[in-house]
């Protein structure tokens, strides 16, 4: 280039600048996470910081000139944002948007729908409502099952209830599974993310109180619960959810595993603890159930708990306590009824925070 | 000084190329610029990346100097050894930033 290009005008300059920085910010914000030593991480954040105000600087720039202009939004989309903001404090639209999530979206396509709106209130709180989700997929991680049908979830009620269900949240995960994803966020919920067979029992269930911590407690599933037995190596997924304020996977290991559901602490699956319905095998979640042919648990509720999950079972799975058996296909079954008390809320999938030194 | 990861040290590398591009096309920006307040802003843009340029060759020899004079002989293949110093490449416009060290 012999000189500068008279097309490339003020307002172009600043336009790639700000392109630039954008990118610039990008990289440093990547480089923040992926640093570990102190002093380094130190001073990458400050890069950080000041590539992103040097950004907001040209964009300041090219708003003076009238060159990058914003719109204030119109009352329609406020009112959606609005509409949005109430649903996910209510419950629910996170467990919505896990359908379009990493692993688990393999096998759905989810969406929005009035589901089930059934609502009971088992043991208190007052009823709330289906927060009414459908989804459906064409299988299960196994690729069995028929998809879902999730059930109503998000549940709503006054916080502090002590106990009532969360809300089923897609069931038929997996092949003769029933087991459903996660069911139960209300308190009081079983759960589990999965089929009996593959049992992952990832389920969410806040405290009775209702308490949005995304950690579940006492949930029921586990992740991996009930895979097998645990002679069988079904792993063991550690503790049920007990935390707060983080995901929590739950779910003890084995077989059985038929939880009892407490209302106010949440469903948790009893581990260790055989079901005492003659050998079925159940899944995180599962509080009981008929005999003979066994559910998966996604968090089904007991009903001889306290407590509800909602969650689905599949009707067709087969289970063996030792986890040798065969799974059939079988649809979901979403049982999810929203309702209960407390608030509920989805939990949070798993996640490893790095290391921080400090305080955001 | 401790040592560098080796993402780190990628990342560093790579930032070190990236601030150089930078600081080149932000002086040519704010030469090529009309508007005197775009001129200015956009010089200060440069410099800034000119001192992350700093920021991340002391990283270098940091980590070069901890794993020994090997290192500290290999350190003349970096980017630091350009025979200006930071207050010369920057035009002797200390940096607005970054001056909690």
């Amino acid at each position: 280039m012999s000189g500068p290009d008279p097309g490339f005008d003020d307002r172009n300059i600043l336009a790639d600048a700000l392109f630039t920085q954008k990118g610039v910010t990008k990289y440093y914000d990547d480089s923040v996470l992926e640093s570990a030593t102190p002093e380094v991480r130190r001073d990458l954040t400050r890069i950080h910081a000041e590539e992103r105000e040097a950004a907001h600087q040209l964009w300041k720039e090219m708003n003076r000139h009238g060159w990058y202009n914003t719109q204030p939004a119109d009352a329609s989309k406020l009112s959606q944002l609005r509409n949005t903001a109430t649903q996910v404090y209510q419950g629910g639209i996170r467990a919505v948007d896990r359908s379009n999530q990493g692993d688990y979206s393999s096998s759905w396509s989810g969406q929005h729908g009035q589901g089930q709106t059934e609502s009971k209130n088992f043991g208190g709180g007052a009823g709330g409502m289906g927060g009414g989700w459908q989804g459906q997929g064409p299988g299960g991680l196994y690729g069995g099952s028929q998809g879902y049908q999730g059930g109503g979830m998000g549940a709503q009620g006054p916080t502090g209830g002590p106990s009532g269900m969360g809300g089923g949240y897609g069931t038929g995960y997996g092949p003769g599974s029933g087991g459903g994803y996660g069911a139960g966020y209300g308190p009081g919920s079983g759960g589990g993310y999965g089929p009996s067979t593959g049992g992952w029992g990832y389920s969410g269930s806040p405290t009775g109180g209702g308490f949005p911590s995304g950690g579940s407690r006492g949930s029921a599933g586990g992740y991996g619960s009930s895979w097998s037995d645990r002679g069988q190596g079904g792993y063991e997924a550690g503790q049920y959810g007990q935390q707060r304020g983080g995901p929590s996977f739950g779910g003890p290991t084995g077989y059985g595993a038929g939880p009892v559901g407490y209302g106010s602490t949440g469903g948790y699956g009893a581990q260790g603890r055989e079901s005492p319905y003659g050998g079925s095998s159940y899944s995180g979640g599962y509080g009981g159930g008929p005999s003979g042919p066994s559910y998966s648990g996604g968090g089904y509720g007991s009903p001889s708990g306290p407590s509800y999950s909602g969650g689905g079972y599949g009707p067709s799975g087969r289970g063996s306590r030792r986890g040798r058996s065969a799974w059939q296909p079988g649809g979901g079954y979403g049982g999810g009824m929203g309702g209960g008390g407390g608030r509920s809320w989805a939990s949070e999938p798993p996640r490893y925070y790095g290391p921080s030194e400090e305080n955001w | 000084m401790s040592g560098l990861t080796t993402k780190e040290a990628s990342r560093i590398e790579d930032g070190l190329h990236l601030e150089e591009t930078l600081v080149a096309k932000f002086d040519a920006y704010s030469k090529q610029t009309t508007d005197p307040e775009c001129r200015r802003i956009l010089a200060d843009v440069a410099n800034r990346h000119r001192h992350h340029c700093d920021v991340l060759r002391r990283h270098v020899r940091g980590a070069l100097s901890a794993v020994g004079p090997a290192g500290g002989t290999s350190q003349g293949s970096t980017p630091d050894d350009g025979g200006s110093s930071d207050q010369e490449r920057t035009g002797g416009t200390p940096p607005t930033l970054m001056t909690g060290r």
